[in-house]
């Protein structure tokens, strides 16, 4: 469980060692507290579609898994795509709809990113890893909650750097976006550091 | 085959049930609810729960000035929100200042029905309700403006004060500019234009600054000067503007739906010097200002800077002229910042901003202590912000409008 956790977190972060969602990763990291909000957002939507997509994938779409409804030759794992999809899809839009409610500020200021989780790779990624490493549903818990924190602490620690490097002096042909690229990078390589840490 | 089917079944089951599960927390977390809204002191009013402020006063018959819509750019749908402090949005931060904020100021467009709310409002505003007026009279003043004289009923007339402005909404149209009528003398001008189509499917509403004199409220005539806006020359692709290429078509007689009359543009209250700026259409509240100072029998100086391109786009000269000979007090500049070689023109040329600098902040003994009006497109009233500036004046002197662009 631990080694899951610790991976999910720190190997396999899903921003930087996969590069997935880094479209959001870029777009929302202006402000820490926008990332922060984004970051916990992407935590609850993982942590709720990666073990509900377990359970789906173990009990109904994985060959065999329709054995206890009495047809066990049934494989209907190609369904996975389209069924992951649809349960993100949903559980994005619950999610929009708590925030509007509850923290009207955070829901103004994530704006087009929160609908966009629903086709951010990094929460599909987290469903299909969880498939092609055949966790079993408890795993499948802390892998979703963990790849959700590994995210959120990435654009979190992202933007910090950003809202520093606002007032630097870089060369015009590199503020914005080619810094955040650079930045991205180096980041990156300090989370390889991590490679050993997990057996 | 049984495995199609076992698939298909399997599919539509999960979509239903994600589709119940996420109606029935709908139903939770946006309730349906009655909300009572209370403007200053008057009776509570019901709104529903989760509609914005702007849209439940709409409803309501008090319809705040928002030129952009509701999309929180604009930053005049300000109301006063009474009681427990809500936390601000980020489009509110941007557009209210701090101690605005701290005031408990919001942008009615932001602000959703949760809870009961009370706000206040100007009383002013309160009178702004939506009518129907007709048009009476139009004519062409330069070959992209145009003025309107439209019939409003009576106790919409009673509120206006000069300065302020109406939202005119253009009804879904199709029309080719080919369809236009233009007068003989600007037939050339209109020539490139003729391709131009106008077309929307859904009403659009802008605002228009009131130029009526104390005379045309008299008859209860508004007049407003419209400006055709045309696609940049950068990006000729873009449509022409939804309203105002309407406005251009309309004939005689037609109802117009209005709302108004809004704003707080304003001659301020006192004997101060008056120092007006127009360009463009802009020319429109600056009119109504002067005409309504100087019929009340204003003593302190007034002048009157007008900046236009050329000749053919110079209009109410004359007008402004004559009122200058009557009046001592009162003086009328105008700058041509591109006259045409074979334009007759002996008058002053560069841009507005130069010659207020050099003919009059230049001399002046305390630039400081006039009240200063601006109106026109949004490089002149920078350009005269930076000169104001420079001169020593407060921004507290200076009042401007940024419609008659």
């Amino acid at each position: 469980m631990t080694e899951i956790l610790l991976a999910a977190i720190l190997t396999d972060n899903l921003a930087l060692s996969f590069f997935l969602g880094i479209c959001t990763f870029l777009a929302v990291s202006q402000r820490i507290s926008t990332a922060l909000g984004l970051g916990l957002a992407v935590i609850v939507v993982q942590g709720v579609t990666v073990p509900v997509n377990a359970l789906i994938h173990s009990f109904l779409l994985a060959p065999g898994a329709l054995h206890w409804a009495g047809l066990p030759e049934i494989d209907l794992s190609f369904l996975r795509i389209i069924v992951f999809i649809g349960v993100i899809a949903a559980m994005v839009q619950l999610m929009e709809l708590l925030l509007d409610r509850f923290v009207p500020a955070l829901h103004r200021a994530l704006g087009v990113f929160l609908p966009l989780i629903t086709v951010n790779c990094a929460i599909l990624g987290g469903s299909l890893f969880m498939v092609e490493r055949r966790y079993d549903p408890l795993e499948a818990v802390v892998w979703g909650i963990g790849s959700g924190i590994g995210w959120a602490i990435a654009i979190t620690a992202f933007a910090a750097i950003r809202e520093r490097l606002r007032h630097a002096d870089m060369p015009e042909g590199l503020q914005g976006l080619g810094g955040a690229f650079i930045v991205t990078g180096l980041m990156s390589l300090g989370f390889s550091g991590f490679g050993g840490l997990v057996p | 085959m049984t495995g199609m089917l076992v698939g298909v079944v399997l599919l539509v089951t999960l979509v239903l049930a994600l589709s119940a599960a996420l109606m029935m927390a709908r139903r939770r977390l946006v309730p349906d609810l009655p909300i009572a809204v209370t403007v200053n002191d008057h009776a509570p009013f019901e709104s529903r729960f989760g509609t914005d402020l702007l849209g439940a006063l709409a409803a309501h018959d008090i319809l705040l000035p928002a030129a952009c819509g509701g999309a929180g750019t604009c930053g005049q749908c300000r109301v006063r929100v009474r009681g427990e402090p809500v936390a601000p949005l980020p489009a509110e931060r941007a557009r209210l200042s701090r101690a605005e904020r701290r005031a408990g100021m919001h942008l009615a467009c932001q602000l959703r029905l949760r809870v009961p709310v009370a706000v206040e409002l100007p009383e002013s505003l309160l009178g702004a309700r939506g009518f129907d007026c007709t048009l009476l009279r139009a004519r062409f003043l330069t070959p992209l403006i145009r003025e309107l004289v439209l019939e409003a009923p009576p106790d919409v007339v009673a509120l206006v004060q000069a300065g302020a402005f109406v939202s005119l909404t253009a009804p879904p149209h199709d029309f080719g500019f080919d369809t236009i009528e233009v007068p003989e003398r600007f037939a050339t001008d209109w020539a490139e234009l003729r391709e131009l189509r106008a077309v929307t499917t859904a009403p659009v509403t802008r605002a228009y600054s009131i130029a009526s004199t104390p005379a045309d409220l008299a008859q209860e005539h508004l007049v407003l000067l419209i400006r055709l806006a045309l696609p940049p020359p950068d990006r000729p692709r873009l449509p022409p503007g939804a309203v105002s290429s309407w406005l251009f078509h309309v004939e005689k007689g037609t109802r117009i739906a209005a709302s108004g009359p809004h704003g707080d543009f304003r001659a301020q209250a006192g004997t101060r010097e008056m120092v007006l700026v127009g360009g463009g259409v802009g020319m429109a509240p600056l009119r109504a200002i002067i005409h309504e100072r100087l019929g009340q029998g204003a003593s302190q100086p007034i002048s009157f800077w007008y900046g236009a391109r050329r000749r053919d786009d110079l209009f109410h000269a004359e007008e402004f002229a004559a009122l200058a000979r009557r009046c001592p007090n009162f003086r009328f500049e105008v700058a041509l910042s591109d006259p045409r070689p074979d334009e007759p023109w002996d008058g002053r040329t560069g841009f507005v901003h130069a010659a207020l600098r050099d003919d009059l902040l230049r001399d002046h003994p305390a630039p400081e202590a006039c009240d200063y009006y601006l109106c026109g497109p949004p490089l002149m009233i920078a350009a005269v912000m930076g000169v104001l500036d420079e001169a020593g004046v407060p921004p507290s002197r200076i009042f401007f409008d940024d419609f008659g662009s």
